[in-house]
C-alpha cells in the first residue's frame, strides 16, 4: 500500500470517545480498509499522510 | 538437556555457528499463505506467501499462488508461484518488478551493521523461473539508502536451482532498532533502464539507482513465464554452497505464530463467532477483538463488504450488516462496529457472527 494506491479516505470517528478513530481508504480496485488514527508505523497511516501531502482531502465523516 | 551431536564436529559447525536461535527470515519455506491466491496483479504489495512482497510497477500483470512444486529431496512443501498472465517485452526506463523480504530494524541488530564489527551475510534460495540468464539479487538499507548488488544465473529453463550468495559486510549506516522497515532482500525479476543503465553496484554504497540491476533479464517476457522461489534463508557470516547451513524448518504453527506480528486473518470459515460484541447504542454495536498475536504497529483492519455478510446476535435475534467499521485499535485489540444497520438495547450483550463464505476481516502491520 502507497499513496498511489489510494482513491479515497474518509475520517471515522472513535464510538465512545467521538475523536478520530480510523481513516477509511478506498483503494484504487475497491478494496476497502482502516487505518489507524495515529499510528505513524502504519504502513496505511503513512500512506494516507503522503497522499494527503500531494493536496487530496481526506472527507470528513458526517455527524 | 544434553546437546548430541551427530556426525563429526565439523558436519555440526555450521548449525551451532547461528546467531540466531530461529531463522532470521520468517516463512522462508513459503508454508504460510493466509491470503492464499491473488489474480492481476499489476502493482506492490503482500498477495498470497505470508511475509512475501513483491513491488512491481509496469512490469506485466501476474497472478501469486501458493504451490506445491518444490525441489526434490529438500524437504520443502510448498513454494512462492509467480505467474505472468499479461506479457510487458518492452522494458519502459522505469519498470522494476522485485521479490523482496522485509526486515523490522529491531530483529538484525546482530548484524552490527554500520560498526567496525560488522557482519558479512549471505542470501540462500532455491529458484525455479522459465527465463534463463542474469538475475540481482540486492541487499538493500532502507534506513541509510545504502544498497549491494550481487548477480546469479538461471542455468536451466524451469528447473529448480539453488542460489547461495555471500555480501560483504556493512562498517557504514546502522539500522534502527526499532519496528521499522530497515533492511531488504530484493530478487529482482525485471527492470528497466533507470535501474540498468550503470555498472553492477557490488561493494555496499549509497544508492545509485542506475547501478542497481545491471544485466537482469526480463521476466515478464511472455505469458508462459513462472518464477517460483523456495527455501529462502539468511544466514550471519560467509558461506557458499557447501558450508550453509541447512535450511531451518519451523513447526507451521510456530511459522503461523510469526507471520501473524504482520497479517492475522480474523474470519478463517463461515458460520462461526468471532468476537464479542454489545449494544453500545439502539443503533450502534460494537465488537471487542483480541489479536492472536501482538502485531508490530495498530493493524488496518480489512474488511470485505459484503450484503449480510456479519451478523450480531443478541437477545434472541439478529442483526444482518455488510460491513464492519474499525472504532480504535491497539497493537493487541480492536473495537469493530456497525452505526447503520443495527437496532436492539442498548446494553444488551451479543456475538458478532461469520454470515457468508464472502465475509472478511483481516488485519494487517506489514512493512
Amino acid at each position: 500500500m502507497n499513496k498511489d494506491n489510494i482513491q479515497s479516505v474518509k475520517k471515522i470517528n472513535n464510538i465512545m470517545t467521538g475523536d478520530l478513530g480510523s481513516y477509511k481508504i478506498t483503494t484504487i480496485d475497491g478494496m476497502v480498509m482502516y487505518a489507524p488514527a495515529t499510528d505513524d508505523r502504519n504502513t496505511e497511516y503513512k500512506a494516507v499522510q503522503r497522499w494527503e501531502a500531494i493536496g487530496n482531502n481526506t472527507i470528513a465523516e458526517a455527524d | 538437556m544434553a546437546l548430541t551431536l551427530h556426525g563429526t564436529v565439523a558436519d555440526n559447525t555450521a548449525v551451532l555457528s547461528r546467531p540466531s536461535a530461529k531463522p532470521l527470515i520468517i516463512n522462508g519455506d513459503m508454508a504460510v499463505a493466509q491470503r492464499v491466491t491473488t489474480t492481476g496483479i499489476t502493482s506492490g504489495g503482500f498477495y498470497s506467501i505470508d511475509r512475501m512482497k513483491v513491488d512491481l510497477n509496469d512490469g506485466g500483470t501476474w497472478t501469486q499462488t501458493q504451490d506445491a512444486d518444490v525441489p526434490t529431496g529438500q524437504g520443502f512443501a510448498n513454494s512462492w508461484k509467480l505467474d505472468c498472465t499479461t506479457a510487458d517485452s518492452s522494458v519502459a526506463a522505469g519498470t522494476y518488478h522485485v521479490a523482496r523480504y522485509l526486515f523490522e530494524g529491531q530483529d538484525l541488530q546482530l548484524l552490527k551493521k554500520g560498526t567496525s564489527s560488522a557482519e558479512k551475510v549471505t542470501v540462500s534460495f532455491w529458484i525455479k523461473a522459465t527465463v534463463t540468464g542474469t538475475y540481482i539479487a540486492e541487499l538493500y538499507d532502507v534506513d541509510n539508502d545504502r544498497q549491494i548488488s550481487q548477480a546469479y544465473t538461471v542455468s536451466s529453463a524451469n528447473t529448480w536451482e539453488k542460489k547461495v550468495l555471500s555480501f560483504v559486510a556493512d562498517t557504514t549506516g546502522a539500522l534502527g532498532d526499532d519496528t521499522g522497515s530497515s533492511f531488504a532482500i530484493n530478487l529482482w525479476l525485471s527492470a528497466g533502464s533507470n535501474f540498468t543503465s550503470g555498472t553492477l553496484n557490488t561493494t555496499w554504497a549509497g544508492q545509485n539507482q542506475v547501478n542497481r540491476v545491471v544485466g537482469q533479464v526480463n521476466s515478464a517476457s511472455s505469458t508462459s513465464n513462472n518464477v517460483y522461489f523456495t527455501g529462502l534463508q539468511m544466514e550471519v557470516g560467509s558461506f557458499d554452497a557447501n558450508s550453509i547451513a541447512p535450511f531451518q524448518h519451523e513447526s507451521f504453527g510456530d511459522n503461523l505464530s510469526r507471520c501473524q506480528r504482520y497479517y492475522q486473518r480474523i474470519l478463517e470459515k463461515n458460520s462461526a463467532y468471532f468476537c464479542v460484541g454489545w449494544n453500545y447504542t439502539t443503533g450502534i454495536a460494537i465488537g471487542k477483538l483480541d489479536l492472536v498475536v501482538t502485531m508490530r504497529t495498530t493493524p488496518t483492519l480489512i474488511c470485505a463488504t459484503v450484503t449480510n455478510g456479519y451478523t450480531f446476535y443478541r437477545a434472541g435475534a439478529g442483526d444482518h450488516v455488510d460491513s464492519l467499521f474499525l472504532s480504535d485499535a491497539s497493537e493487541t485489540n480492536l473495537a469493530i462496529a456497525n452505526n447503520s444497520q443495527i437496532s436492539g438495547t442498548a446494553g444488551h450483550g451479543g456475538g458478532w457472527y461469520s454470515s457468508s463464505t464472502d465475509s472478511q476481516l483481516d488485519c494487517t502491520a506489514e512493512l
